[in-house]
């Protein structure tokens, strides 16, 4: 989604906005979601070892699923940018469609991971509707600079119903197939580790939270001495 | 014995094991939701019932604004049967010629009663205002103050001349649209309201009170209209909204607004001043008289979306009822696991 929508970002935003995109609207949601997030407690993956073979077969990394995630992104990228066709024989200007391609990309962006977020800790909160907050507020600092050209932009178009009814439509258009897809694979062909998931949280009441499980250090060895 | 000597000696080593903390061992409480067929459910049908009746209250608010329009740069010049490009050429000096006499009048019939305020446009297609040198020929700084008066950077080829600085400098300004046109109806001029068209935020932060145009469409070629040297930047309404560059190559700005209502049938009279240059790239200039409604102008693209996708998610969300029922999947149950439903097999 980040690389094509440099493609037409270039009139619309100046150059700080390109920068805030990539370093402080969306880096850090994937940073504390790639660190924190875990799928599986240790005691279901200790009762089911077999689990671990999903990574082994690169069930959640592998080429297929990389240009579908490919394809996926190409979608919300043209759902994003042929909303310009709802201001088509209009007066928009340059950067009032640029906040409202940045405000939309951004929340999509967050809303596209936080589907796929499996545990919810309050950090991650932060970082995700935090970024989407920020982006917002990034945006009308921006735009309340006298000297650049986008000035007051966004406030004029926020006032107008079109914007918000044009961004909710973007946001749900581009994420609806994915949401689609996700809900049907989980569904009818569920994965090893969609299964265990349910079963940890539906099947088992009693769930070990708080216990240390000691590994403990070998120091017989039962191997022949030569 | 070397493990006697190893438990003595691990009792009185420190332990090297990691400091125990919630975070460092994810641990922390979390809210792990899942995807339950009932959630699916829900979200669907909610999408579905919210976005149909936004996307119909769209596609009728689209249907009712009422608006004309009318291209007039064909027919307000002069008609030559010569060959094409003789035409054009000849189009072009009668266009850029100051003595021809430029006035052109057309009239319109008003389709259905339109309420007041009813919006002047006017439109330029094939114009690319969002063309990326022409975007960034401006100097907002030298706009806004009288002491950044020199301040052009960027403005080339519009930024001096004879060594003073043109003010508004850019090409942006020098390519001001400067058609005029006056309404009529039964012979009574239609007053157009040609204030508080321009951002307020443009006439009190953006463009100075104390600045004034100098040197402006001094020197050929000229590219637009030209501007009283009396009255502030800030003040020059038409300016301001021409200066708001627009995103598409076909769009609209503001002229002016009817405060009086129009009724069906009635005559509108219009006298323009074909002034503006649009036949060197064969652009096409119209007029637009038309109402609003809370979406805009008349546009049912949104509508439509809205309605289709709200058709989709209804549609999902029964099918996928459907296949609940007939073919339900208990939660969690490990006979599903892939281990467990392949049949061994030696």
């Amino acid at each position: 989604v980040c690389a094509l929508h440099e493609f037409y970002i270039d009139d619309c935003d100046n150059r700080l906005e390109q920068c805030l995109y990539s370093v402080v609207y969306t880096s850090l949601p994937t940073i504390v979601v790639g660190i924190l997030d875990k799928d599986l407690s240790r005691t279901t993956l200790l009762k089911y070892p077999q689990l671990y073979g999903a990574g082994q077969r690169q069930e959640s990394y592998n080429s297929k699923l990389f240009w579908v995630t490919i394809l996926d992104t190409l979608w919300q990228s043209i759902a994003a940018f042929f909303c310009l066709i709802a201001y088509w024989e209009s007066e928009i200007d340059g950067s009032s469609i640029g906040d409202l391609w940045t405000v939309a990309v951004v929340i999509m962006v967050n809303i596209h991971l936080a589907m796929d977020v499996f545990r919810w800790y309050w950090i991650t909160h932060v970082a995700i509707w935090g970024s989407i907050i920020a982006t917002f507020i990034c945006v009308m600092i921006i735009d309340a600079i006298p000297v650049l050209p986008g000035y007051w932009a966004f406030f004029e178009i926020a006032g107008t119903k079109l914007f918000w009814v044009c961004l909710l439509g973007i946001t749900v258009g581009a994420l609806l197939p994915h949401f689609v897809v996700k809900v049907i694979v989980q569904y009818s062909s569920p994965s090893d580790l969609q299964i265990a998931r349910e079963a940890e949280k539906f099947q088992n009441s009693r769930e070990l939270r708080h216990a240390q499980i000691e590994m403990n250090p070998i120091f017989d060895d039962h191997r022949p001495r030569t | 014995m070397p493990s006697g000597d190893g438990s003595t000696k691990s009792s009185t080593k420190t332990s090297t094991k990691p400091k125990y903390s919630r975070f460092t061992q994810q641990e922390l409480p979390a809210c792990k939701p899942i995807l339950t067929p009932g959630l699916v459910m829900a979200a669907f049908l909610i999408l579905g019932l919210a976005f149909i009746p936004i996307g119909l209250s769209h596609l009728s608010a689209s249907d009712s604004v009422v608006q004309l329009i009318d291209r007039y740069d064909e027919a307000c010049i002069p008609a030559d049967n010569s060959n094409p490009e003789e035409a054009n050429g000849k189009r072009i000096s009668y266009i850029q010629d100051d003595k021809t006499d430029k006035t052109c009048t057309r009239n319109f019939t008003v389709p259905q009663k339109m309420k007041q305020p009813i919006f002047v446009y006017y439109q330029l297609d094939e114009f690319y205002q969002n063309h990326r040198r022409y975007v960034r020929s401006r100097n907002d700084q030298q706009y806004g103050s009288a002491s950044a008066e020199r301040k052009t950077a960027n403005c080339d080829p519009e930024a001096e001349v004879n060594g003073n600085p043109i003010v508004p400098c850019g090409l942006i300004a020098w390519s001001l649209f400067n058609d005029t046109y006056s309404l009529s109806r039964n012979d009574v001029a239609l007053p157009i309201n040609k204030n508080g068209i321009a951002w307020e935020s443009d006439k009190t932060s953006r463009f100075g009170s104390d600045v004034y145009p100098k040197n402006f469409q001094t020197r050929s070629p000229i590219g637009g209209g030209k501007l009283n040297e009396k009255i502030p930047l800030n003040q020059q309404e038409d300016l301001l909204v021409w200066m708001r560059t627009a995103t598409l190559p076909s769009f609209r700005k503001l002229y002016g607004r009817i405060e009086t209502d129009l009724e069906e049938n009635e005559i509108i009279k219009v006298v323009i001043q074909n002034n503006y240059n649009t036949y060197t790239f064969s652009g096409k200039k119209k007029l637009v008289i038309s109402t609003t409604t809370w979406i805009g102008g008349k546009n049912d693209f949104l509508g439509r979306v809205y309605v289709t996708v709200g058709g989709i998610c209804l549609l999902i969300a029964i099918t996928y009822i459907i296949f609940y029922l007939v073919k339900p999947r208990p939660l969690g149950d490990p006979a599903y696991l892939s281990w467990n439903k392949v049949p061994a097999s030696n």
